[in-house]
């Protein structure tokens, strides 16, 4: 057996949580390995010291305890779950119609706002004598005896896209 | 090899924790209380709670250390044992599936404790217990059974649960497998590896604490 082996089994020896195989194994070991009976009588200090706190006054039921049992208060509340019905289910309408309200709300603020944002794509910059909105961006040069500029629009104007036509072969 | 991981433990026994072997029988008495109750009978499980009440608040006092919040979680424990009872073997002991239900329900109790501090402004940053009046100078044993409170608290759950239920609730392996609900070679397996954390944590400390002992003698 290994040493990594042995002290698998001492970790659970120190608690008198061997089988008796085990026992003899361990024991066999440890007749000739040094190190593992000093691991041992290391891991026995170290779990003195834990069993400390089995008799910890702080942890001890009665410690604060007005040794009163819980059975009155279990029994009481026992009663009360067996006499109360159980809570109905009820639809809420305003709850349902607020939902509905909020949701309609959204709904017109985006539509709005994405409108907004269409009418915002037109150029800026100058000083318009009307709205934007009701222009088109060659009326709108027009108006202002203005050119217009060149790529300004036509950029916006579709490309054909050129459609490569995969080669033909006979 | 001996040795083997946590997930060859539960492979080799996967069926361990249903085995009747978990355990010793249930006593007759207990066997006739718990019927009883099955059958409706308040009385019956009121003396199911006197035989155990103490032994339940003890062992959540082990997670949770303020007593009117152990005395809930105990209370919440027998109340949710009521409703369940239906579901309880009654071939098989009360005292584990009731340990259980407290174990699960204390460790609810401190997840949402531990969420609640996350979330707020401030959270406390240890509670010092109160000294017990009734003994006569309590204060040395106090403070060795704080420092093996802290390195306790050092080790994850799954095994200072089973270092608590098994080396200081006396549990034998069987029964921390019921509680727990793992196969019985899984808490050997978690049993000797939480020692031995237990044992690293315990020594660390041990040469801090003679390290600045030696410091502040100098
Ligand atoms: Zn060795």
């Amino acid at each position: 057996m290994e040493c990594s082996d042995a002290r698998h089994l001492i970790h659970l020896d120190v608690g008198n949580d061997l089988r008796a195989e085990e026992e003899g194994l361990l024991a066999g070991h440890m007749e000739h390995c040094g190190e593992c009976r000093v691991y041992h009588t290391e891991t026995s200090r170290a779990m003195n010291a834990l069993y400390v706190l089995r008799d910890d006054p702080a942890t001890r039921p009665e410690s604060g305890s007005t040794d009163r049992s819980v059975w009155a208060n279990v029994s009481q509340k026992i009663q009360q779950r067996r006499t109360s019905p159980a809570l109905a289910r009820r639809f809420n309408v305003q709850v349902a119609a607020l939902s509905v309200c909020s949701l309609s709300l959204a709904v017109v603020t985006i539509v709005q706002s994405l409108s907004a944002m269409r009418g915002s794509s037109e150029p800026s910059g100058y000083m318009l004598s009307q709205p934007v909105s009701n222009l088109s961006a060659p009326q709108f040069y027009q108006t202002h005896g203005q050119g217009m500029p060149n790529g300004l629009y036509r950029q916006q104007q579709p490309q054909p896209i050129p459609v490569k036509s995969p080669p033909q072969s006979f | 090899m001996l040795r083997m991981s946590e997930s060859d433990a539960e492979d080799l026994s996967l069926d361990a924790a249903d085995s009747p072997e978990n355990g010793e029988a249930p006593s007759a008495s207990e066997v006739r209380l718990v019927h009883a109750a099955r059958n409706g009978d308040h009385d019956a499980f009121g003396e199911l709670v006197l035989r155990y009440e103490r032994r339940v608040l003890k062992v959540v006092r082990r997670f949770v250390l303020d007593l009117e919040q152990a005395t809930d979680l105990v209370q919440e424990s027998f109340l949710r044992a009521f409703e369940r009872i239906e579901q309880f073997d009654p071939a098989r002991r009360f005292g584990p599936w009731l340990f259980r239900l407290a174990v699960n329900l204390t460790y609810d109790h401190l997840r949402k404790v531990r969420r609640r501090g996350r979330w707020s402004l401030f959270s406390d940053v240890g509670q010092d217990r109160p000294l017990d009046p009734s003994m006569a100078d309590p204060r040395a044993e106090l403070d060795l059974s704080q420092e093996v409170q802290m390195v306790l608290a050092e080790i994850p759950e799954a095994y200072r649960t089973v270092l608590i239920l098994r080396d200081l609730e006396g549990f034998c392996t069987s029964e921390v497998a019921a509680i727990t609900d793992r196969s019985e070679a899984t808490i050997r397996w978690r049993l000797a590896e939480a020692r031995k954390m237990f044992k690293e944590s315990w020594e660390r400390r041990e040469r801090r604490t003679s390290r600045g002992q030696a410091g502040s003698e100098e």
